[in-house]
């Protein structure tokens, strides 16, 4: 059977642009709502301990290049065992995918289209990620490739139009609450790593899989850089205050935003920019859940899982939070720190600790 | 009676077979007259079957009952050398030079009596004229299949008492179009030649450009009634076997009454059938051509038509355009990001001007808005039903403008502009902003330099006008995404569509959205000259003579 | 490279669903779908005091899509005699109220999204923006990007005036606000409602808003005026979020000095020798310095402005190319700067409002000082010393020299 394999370089678009997106939906009101000014240090100390949960979670991947964490797992801890630590993660992609399609749903309700019911922007949203992923791995990866510069662009395009508004006195006074307000609001952009867990199932289908961690703190380098660009952008465009009192800061930046008489109004670019990065997010997910889900029931395809799956990661992403405050409130430091660390560091640990006992038995029977 | 009788029964019994040939013997016993009623399929079994007999009339008397002593056929009975073989020639008029049949009647009349040739008897004298006289003899045919093959194609058949086989002549000569510049592909600069409808002029307008041996071309035919040539050319060591193997298969699996042009082929040939963008490229100029059996392409040509298929065809190629290449570059990149981004306009404009009015008002800026929103005032119709309108109608008129004979295009033309476009307007039907749209969109789509891009693009913009109607510019950016998704999961014999976008081949980007110089592109596209990806010497910019340069030595010595 | 026949077209398989989808929503989509002509563009909004009832009241300035545009050109031909603007009032406990209520009067749903101006009028900004503010920024259709004012005399005469050269009031206000900034700097530079929301945000920071002067009404009927019915100038002056006084041009100039936004300022100087004739130098370039110093509860400012100028008119009767002269001028200058700098900081501490953001100064460097000032910073603000040094240069004269001379 003809195996799809995708580029270390692509593994890379993907992770990146799935940060990057929810870093500019949501993330410089989480970090400046602790840290104000000084969100861009806690997005610059978040970068630490991200990459040392990639590299926690992405090594284990590694070491078994062309299996997924399903079909490791089982090796490691027994088929029963294995199978329900692989629900962690199946759970954590569903619930990645279904948030962050609310967010993007809810800032579109929010504004631009009030009166259109939310299913209907998570549907159209969750159905081009069904054909993607219908598609296979291999077309999702060109279609990144394509994506990733216009993201880029469009990125680049609404920060440079921001930075005509730029007051750059307001990260002025630099950390004067001290720390710990910063160190509160680099918790969350730390957590958002954890959708680099995607690796444990893309890694597989990656051409040189040993190079995949490299391709992966890369891309936290650079979305980490994003995070900081917007957090100084954000601040600076709209001081510390507005930026933590909007809902959706870049959103509200770019909406104010006047270049001259005529070039205003261009809003667009980032919301576009937040569809396209939305559209590569649900689709690696829902590729990763519907590829677990095979793997772990023993199906030769993912397809016939992809339709029932996104019908109900929608419903799971409507039901799962009731208003928009309830999104807010997830993402607050003590609210998704334990979850997430819970979810997606409890198996890798457990995991991990099989590994090592287990290793020289597995070295031989690989030989 | 009878006549309906048997269209009845040729009704009732599509396929020839057994019964129907029995069928056939009591017709002929009843009436008593040989009436030939075999259907096609059985006639062209039984021509195939039919092998030469060593009686010249028999053969002949062969000939006209199969071909029906159709008005074309000419048979020239003659008696060669001393012992007065009885001979004939048999052509078709029009396919062939009238000066070379005279030149053949004369050896088989005259030279077979010359003093000092020997083998003119009845034995002999097919095997004489064949190795010695006729100087343009190519094979001999032992059956009629042969020799019907070769007349249809312009040969000549000599046919002699006491030998099964024939002599086929070389004598072809028929009027064609002579070699213009194509109509539907014009450029500024470049050769001024294209493709005409005989095949073997358009291999020589190859043949002469690319001169190295290691140019392959194979044939086959192709349609079981109009055995239409098709030929196949590429560069032997540089294009991927595999590509060939997959070309050669599904070529051979063709099963088809007649081609009369390249389309049939296409069809038969491309990857993702359903999809409205073109996998395989259709040139009418032997530059082009050239060009891509350059890269690792192959192409195929078919008679009967000047259009060239090449193949594999990938989007970056559909919004090339040759003058591109022989403009200086900054102009060649320039136009072909403008056909790019007209491309993509062609697309979505109307569909995102929709959305944009309908939905997000917000985006427009304030005089743009209040300028529209006041042109529009008084018009009956919702801006889709009106964008819709002014389509639609643009579209006919566009076909009007095909269809019609040339004289009257003008016609068309003023009818359009001046009374659907202006009185329209004035009346109050369509606001002005709409016709710019309109306007503005079907010229981007004929900026296009594939007219078969183009028609995808006119079909898809009417999907982006209703999804912009529905959702907005959600609607519109589902629109993009699905296009992108359905662009990036095709492939063209195995060459991703949409490379060197997705895949990303930085490589290749030097001849993708823009054009770089000549001796920058050191590089064969990566996947398709894989075999050899290098394809010149780098370095090779020009520069001034340096010191101790041997050219720029000379050159102040000349001084 | 691989050969892969065809892939697993997603779109032959998808397609039905897309279809089916799209033929279910056609219907009953389009939530969010309005035509442009039941729309109604508001370009100019008004918040104001409802004198009889003390209810807030909002008054917006809507483009009349009848009067204006191409199709009425082309279809009249002439001048169109609808006016091209369009007037809805409405009165309400909260602004949203008095904005829903507006719905009543107006034929068309009001679109907010393109509000270029903001009026607030004098009564409501002496009793505090805050109500408005929060509806402006928490409303989807409102953008930060409209241009605040503070009005000055009759709000609905200015709602309601037409401009002789322009067609809305909202962007004629911004096209004379604009012009007098190049021109004059004789406004605050707050030149968006992003601006503003900043301001009062900011610790250690006043808001300031340009003022704009409604003139009297004249007895003519507004159809036929040629008088412009607004006059730009000076600046109102907050403190939180309530209206406490107004800076003339002087002063307004003296606060753009302090902050540095001073652009092209005329200076009326007196001649050196013969004190009854003037001349004026227009300032081209300008750079201002400001540091604070703090002993314990004492904090003093050290304001260093540079300007450079030329001289635009020149009555004297003669000028000498000499560095004595010219020293004389700049000095001359530079005492009328710093006249200006003096009026300002004294009309402030007399309103008692730190618009030049001297707090925000020290928030920004000193952010510990900060902490233990804050509180009484109301207390120290009029007590604050600046030492103001101004170093004033002409820099040319123009095209001519020696003044013109008449026998």
């Amino acid at each position: 059977m003809y195996t799809e394999k995708i580029v270390n370089r692509q593994l890379f678009f993907f992770l990146f642009i799935q940060r990057t997106t929810i870093v500019i939906s949501f993330l410089p009101a989480l970090t400046s709502a602790e840290a104000l000014q000084d969100a861009w240090i806690a997005g610059v100390l978040a970068l630490l301990p991200s990459a040392a949960m990639i590299l926690f979670i992405g090594k284990l991947a590694i070491i078994f290049p062309d299996k997924s964490i399903v079909q490791y797992s089982q090796e490691l801890v027994g088929p029963l065992l294995g199978k329900f630590l692989s629900l962690f993660y199946l759970f954590m992609f569903l619930l990645m995918a279904a948030t962050d399609l609310r967010i993007y749903a809810e800032v579109i309700k929010t504004g631009f289209m009030p009166e259109t019911p939310i299913v209907v922007v998570m549907g159209i949203m969750m159905l081009a990620a069904v054909i993607v992923v219908y598609a296979g791995l291999e077309p999702l990866g060109r279609c990144v490739d394509v994506i990733f510069s216009l993201f880029v662009i469009m990125l680049l395009g609404s920060l440079f139009f921001s930075l005509m508004h730029a007051d750059f006195r307001n990260l002025q006074p630099v950390l004067s609450k001290g720390w710990s307000p910063v160190i509160m609001g680099a918790i969350t952009p730390t957590i958002i790593s954890a959708q680099y867990t995607n690796m444990v199932m893309i890694v597989p289908s990656v051409d040189e899989p040993q190079k995949s961690l490299r391709a992966a703190l890369w891309s936290i380098l650079f979305s980490s850089l994003a995070l900081v660009l917007f957090c100084v952008v954000v601040v600076s465009v709209l001081g510390a205050d507005e930026g933590a009192r909007a809902a959706f800061p870049v959103f509200k930046m770019i909406r104010s935003t006047r270049i001259s008489e005529f070039l205003e109004r261009v809003e667009a670019l980032t919301i576009l920019a937040w569809g396209l990065g939305l559209f590569i997010t649900a689709s690696v997910n829902l590729y990763s859940g519907s590829k677990g889900l095979s793997q772990l029931l023993g199906l030769k395809d993912n397809r016939p899982l992809i339709l029932p799956m996104s019908v109900i990661w929608v419903a799971f992403g409507i039901q799962i939070y009731k208003d928009y405050f309830e999104v807010k409130q997830f993402f607050r430091p003590e609210m998704v720190a334990p979850v997430v660390f819970f979810i997606v560091l409890f198996p890798v640990t457990v995991l991990w600790v099989a590994y090592l006992l287990k290793r020289p038995g597995i070295k031989q029977s690989r030989r | 009676m009878s006549s309906v009788f048997t269209l009845l029964k040729k009704l009732s019994f599509p396929f020839p077979g057994k019964k129907k040939k029995n069928g056939n013997k009591n017709k002929k016993e009843k009436t008593g007259q040989p009436v030939d009623s075999r259907d096609i399929s059985q006639r062209e079994a039984d021509f195939k079957k039919t092998a030469l007999v060593a009686d010249v009339e028999q053969n002949l008397h062969r000939i006209i009952e199969i071909s029906g002593n159709s008005y074309d056929l000419c048979i020239r009975r003659c008696l060669a050398g001393p012992e007065e073989v009885p001979c004939a020639i048999v052509f078709i008029d029009g396919l062939v030079k009238k000066d070379v049949i005279d030149d053949l009647l004369r050896v088989v009349k005259i030279d077979t009596f010359k003093t000092g040739i020997k083998g003119v008897h009845k034995q002999e004298i097919y095997k004489t004229l064949k190795r010695r006289l006729i100087p343009n003899a190519l094979e001999e045919a032992r059956d009629m299949e042969t020799l019907y093959n070769g007349i249809s194609l312009g040969e000549t058949a000599l046919l002699f008492d006491g030998t099964a086989k024939a002599i086929l002549c070389e004598t072809r000569g028929w009027i064609t179009r002579s070699i213009t510049e194509p109509d539907a592909e014009t450029t500024i600069r470049g050769p001024r030649e294209g493709f005409v409808e005989n095949i073997r002029t358009n291999t020589s307008l190859i043949r002469r450009r690319i001169r190295s041996p290691n140019l392959w071309m194979e044939n086959l035919h192709v349609g079981s009634l109009t055995r239409t040539e098709v030929a196949y050319a590429y560069i032997k060591g540089l294009v991927g076997e595999e590509i060939l193997e997959e070309l050669r298969s599904r070529l051979e699996r063709i099963d088809i009454d007649g081609v009369l042009e390249s389309g049939y082929i296409e069809e038969y040939i491309r990857d993702t059938p359903f999809s409205l963008f073109p996998t395989v490229f259709r040139t009418e100029r032997p530059d082009r051509v050239a060009a891509a059996i350059l890269e690792g392409r192959v192409a195929i040509f078919t008679n009967g038509t000047p259009f060239v298929l090449i193949l594999p065809g990938d989007f970056s190629m559909f919004v090339q355009a040759p003058d591109d290449y022989y403009e200086v570059w900054p102009i060649g990149s320039f136009i072909r990001f403008l056909r790019t981004l007209a491309f993509l306009v062609s697309l979505f404009l109307p569909g995102i001007y929709v959305a944009v009015l309908n939905f997000h008002p917000e985006l427009l800026p304030t005089t743009l808005l209040l300028t529209i929103q006041s042109a529009r005032e008084g018009v009956p119709f919702p801006v889709v039903a009106e964008i819709l309108l002014m389509e639609i109608t643009f579209e006919v008129l566009r076909e009007a403008g095909v269809r019609m004979p040339r004289a009257i295009g003008s016609a068309i033309s003023i009818v359009g502009a001046l009374i659907l476009g202006e009185a329209a307007f004035r009346a109050g039907i369509v606001s002005p902003g709409v016709v710019i749209i309109v306007a503005f969109t079907a010229i981007a789509s004929f900026s296009s330099p594939s007219f078969s891009l183009a028609i995808a693009g006119r079909l898809i913009r009417f999907l982006i006008i209703f999804l912009g109607a529905a959702f907005g510019l959600l609607g519109v950016q589902f629109g993009f995404l699905v296009l992108l998704v359905h662009l990036a999961s095709m492939r063209s014999f195995g060459y991703p569509y949409l490379a060197p976008y997705g895949p990303f081949i930085w490589q290749d980007m030097k001849d993708a959205l823009v054009r770089g110089f000549w001796w920058q592109m050191t590089r064969r596209p990566k996947l398709l000259g894989f075999r050899e990806p290098l394809r010149q010497r780098s370095g090779q910019m020009p520069r001034p003579p340096r010191k101790g340069d041997q050219r720029g030595k000379n050159d102040r010595k000349g001084k | 490279m691989r050969i892969v026949r065809t892939e697993n077209s997603p779109f032959a398989a998808v397609l039905s669903l897309i279809l089916i989808f799209m033929i279910l929503s056609l219907p009953t989509g389009c939530w969010d779908r309005h035509e442009p002509d039941v729309l109604g563009i508001i370009t100019m909004a008004a918040f104001d005091i409802d004198r009889d009832s003390g209810l807030l009241r909002v008054g917006v300035q809507l483009a009349n899509p009848l009067a204006g545009g191409t199709a009425q050109k082309q279809q009249g031909g002439g001048v169109s005699d609808r006016s091209p603007i369009w007037v809805v009032e409405a009165t309400g406990h909260t602004v949203f109220e008095a904005v829903k209520n507006l719905e009543l009067l107006s034929t068309r749903k009001l679109l907010w999204t393109h509000i270029e101006t903001m009026l607030f009028s004098e009564e409501l900004a002496k009793r505090g923006i805050r109500p408005v503010l929060d509806f402006v920024d928490r409303e989807r259709q409102v953008r930060l990007i409209a241009r605040p004012f503070v009005v000055q005399g009759d709000i609905n005469r200015l709602l309601e005036a037409e401009f002789p050269l322009e067609q809305f009031g909202g962007s004629a206000l911004i096209k004379q606000f604009l012009s007098i900034q190049l021109e004059l700097s004789v406004v605050p530079e707050v030149d968006s409602m992003r601006v503003l929301f900043h301001h009062l945000a900011m610790p250690g920071l006043e808001l300031i808003l340009p003022r704009a002067v409604v003139l009297e009404k004249e007895n003519n009927p507004p159809k036929s005026s040629k008088i412009n019915p607004v006059l730009i100038s000076g600046a109102a002056v907050f403190r939180g979020e309530r209206l406490v006084g107004f800076l003339d041009n002087k002063e307004t100039t003296g606060y753009l000095w302090v902050t540095g936004n001073a652009r092209r300022a005329p200076l009326v100087l007196k001649c050196p020798g013969s004190e009854d004739e003037l001349l004026t130098v227009e300032v081209f370039e300008s750079k201002t310095e400001l540091r604070p110093e703090i002993k314990g509860d004492k904090v003093r400012f050290k304001l260093f402005v540079r300007a450079e100028g030329r001289i635009q008119d020149f009555a004297c009767p003669e000028l000498p190319v000499e560095e004595a002269f010219i020293n004389s001028l700049n000095r001359r200058m530079a005492a009328v700067i710093r006249n200006e700098i003096e009026m300002s900081l004294e009309k402030a501490r007399e309103l008692g409002a730190d618009v030049f953001g001297l707090g925000n100064i020290i928030y920004r460097m000193k952010p510990q000082e900060w902490e233990r000032l804050e509180g009484k910073w109301k207390e120290i603000f009029p007590e604050v010393m600046v030492d103001i040094e101004v170093e004033a240069i002409i820099r040319r004269p123009g095209l001519i020299v020696e003044p013109v001379k008449i026998r």
